[in-house]
């Protein structure tokens, strides 16, 4: 009952909004193109363009297009069907669903894990290309060197962040405003920068280009390690779709909008990124705008692309401290807005500070992220549609954690932590994102993939022998 | 239970009824169904395959 102590006599659908209680089908209004909209918003970001950048490195454009579809349609199908297909049939918040799988406490770490850390790295990535995209700015003016690793840099990206905070701490009225222009005026500058990279290559040329920084002489290994790089790219919308797909009227719509969405304009801001990169040698896009169309065309992107990095930090930074009171202890709601959001920014603020090489090697940061979310995946999928037959008890999932059904040990699973440790240690063993060495079955089979294979297993088999009791999920036998 | 509670709580289990109540008459609009499922498979192997012999 928490918050019904919030509640006083406010309205019970915005409450439900905010996840508090599970949203009614009649109060669910997105449909199919809505929600397409708003997902394909959500992911035509400044970071398609890092990405297809980093995609650039390993290998050339023809490659490097397969790798990007192949990546995104298996990372997206796969953070979407646990996610989005339960939301979109009960309305229930994602981290709420999740007590079922991992318990109440064990729901708050994997939120911990899996939506603090992904957005304050994010944010720091971020911060540093809004400060590289202004450092390329007034290089551009001032006709000096571009200093990636200057100190321009980093004051740049510590007034980024601190520009978030502000635009966040204000509400998201703000935000909305910011989405509402930088979606569409992104879609433009892709196309305008598709148009001027075509006007100098053709297609075949394009084709033809060569990767900008192949870690190995073998071709198929670092064909393999593009995939991966966008496995986790579509992997890790996990901690976001689901709680987008609630609003949504019933499952297909909360399913199938994000293959076009998330799939098709995160597909398309990489491609970008990729030909950007290759056709002007430099895999970093702050770069490459700057040398693409000149002094004026590079001035008006850089200057563009500084703050639409910042309309994307604002909106993981607000949807994640939202999560985050949603599914924090009395004492974090009791945390003023404002405090909570700075002292979220505080991690990225010290990165930007010490460790701005991060922002050349983000990729790795985004490659162990997918050793967690290909993890919850293979879990999600296995106990939501195999153990639980797309079956779950909303009286449990919102009632008293303490007494009912999704109690297990203090509030956490420990099955479903232990197939998630499995998980993450079959990831690692298969490829190492930090050294990018790989066992043998990661040229055929991804790392993520196993990693789902083997979480979902041992969630399922230690489940059907151990979860049993009242108080171990309530699992329906067979 | 304070009364912010009670009214909580009528609210909470009132809107679980409603998903009762569809539970009950198995009137899921909109589910996905084998369709959905297939056709998601095919779709997914289809990029993945024909991309691949594009790419590769």
């Amino acid at each position: 009952m928490a918050n019904a102590e919030t509640q006083g006599a406010g309205s019970y659908s915005d409450a439900a909004e905010r996840g508090d209680l599970p949203l009614l089908p009649t109060e669910r209004l997105w449909g199919f193109w809505e929600f397409t909209y708003a997902n394909s918003a959500l992911a035509i970001a400044t970071w398609a363009f890092l990405i297809g950048g980093a995609v650039g490195l390993f290998v050339g454009p023809r490659e490097g297009i397969a790798a990007i579809v192949i990546g995104n349609i298996i990372g997206v199908v796969l953070a979407a069907l646990p996610t989005c297909v339960p939301a979109g049939k009960y309305g229930v918040e994602q981290f709420t669903m999740l007590r079922s799988q991992f318990g109440a406490n064990g729901s708050r770490l994997v939120y911990f894990l899996a939506v603090v850390f992904l957005t304050m790295g994010w944010l720091a990535v971020l911060g540093m290309m809004f400060g590289r995209s202004i450092d390329g700015l007034t290089s551009l003016i001032s006709g000096s060197e571009a200093a990636p690793l200057g100190s321009k840099v980093t004051v740049a990206a510590i007034g980024a962040i601190l520009l978030t905070w502000f635009v966040v701490a204000k509400g998201p009225t703000s935000i909305k405003f910011f989405n509402m222009v930088i979606s569409p005026a992104l879609v433009l500058l892709m196309g305008w920068m598709m148009y001027l990279i075509f006007s100098q290559h053709s297609f075949d040329e394009l084709l033809a280009m060569n990767a900008l920084a192949p870690p190995f002489e073998d071709k198929a290994l670092n064909f393999i390690i593009a995939v991966e790089v966008n496995l986790a790219a579509g992997i890790s919308w996990w901690p976001y779709v689901g709680n987008l797909g609630r609003l949504t009227k019933n499952e297909r719509t909360a399913f199938w909008p994000n293959i076009v969405g998330i799939f098709g304009a995160a597909a398309m801001g990489e491609v970008v990124g990729l030909l950007g990169s290759v056709a002007l040698g430099n895999s970093d896009p702050t770069i490459w705008m700057a040398q693409v169309g000149g002094l004026t065309v590079g001035v008006i992107a850089l200057g563009f692309v500084a703050f639409a990095n910042v309309t994307s930090m604002a909106n993981i930074l607000y949807t994640s401290v939202v999560g985050l009171r949603q599914i924090g202890t009395g004492a974090i709601r009791a945390i003023r807005w404002e405090v909570l959001l700075l002292m979220f920014c505080v991690v990225p603020l010290i990165l930007v500070i010490f460790y701005p090489t991060m922002y050349d090697g983000f990729f790795i940061f985004l490659v162990w992220t997918a050793a967690l979310y290909a993890a919850l995946a293979g879990i999600g999928i296995a106990d939501y549609f195999l153990l639980r037959r797309q079956t779950l008890d909303l009286h449990a999932l919102h009632g008293n954690q303490l007494k009912g059904p999704y109690r297990y040990v203090a509030g956490f699973n420990p099955i479903a932590i232990t197939a998630l440790v499995v998980g993450a240690v079959v990831y690692i063993a298969v490829f190492n994102p930090q050294t990018l060495e790989s066992a043998p079955v990661f040229k055929y089979l991804t790392a993520s993939l196993p990693s789902c294979l083997a979480a979902g297993f041992v969630h399922y088999v230690l489940t059907r022998i151990f979860a049993k009791g009242e108080g171990w999920g309530d699992y329906p036998r067979r | 239970m304070s009364e912010t509670d009670k009214t909580w709580a009528q609210e909470l289990r009132r809107r679980i009824d409603v998903y009762d109540t569809i539970e009950a008459k198995d009137g899921w609009r909109g589910s996905m169904g084998a369709v959905d499922y297939w056709g998601l498979l095919a779709l997914t192997v289809a990029l993945v395959a024909g991309f691949w012999l594009w790419g590769v």
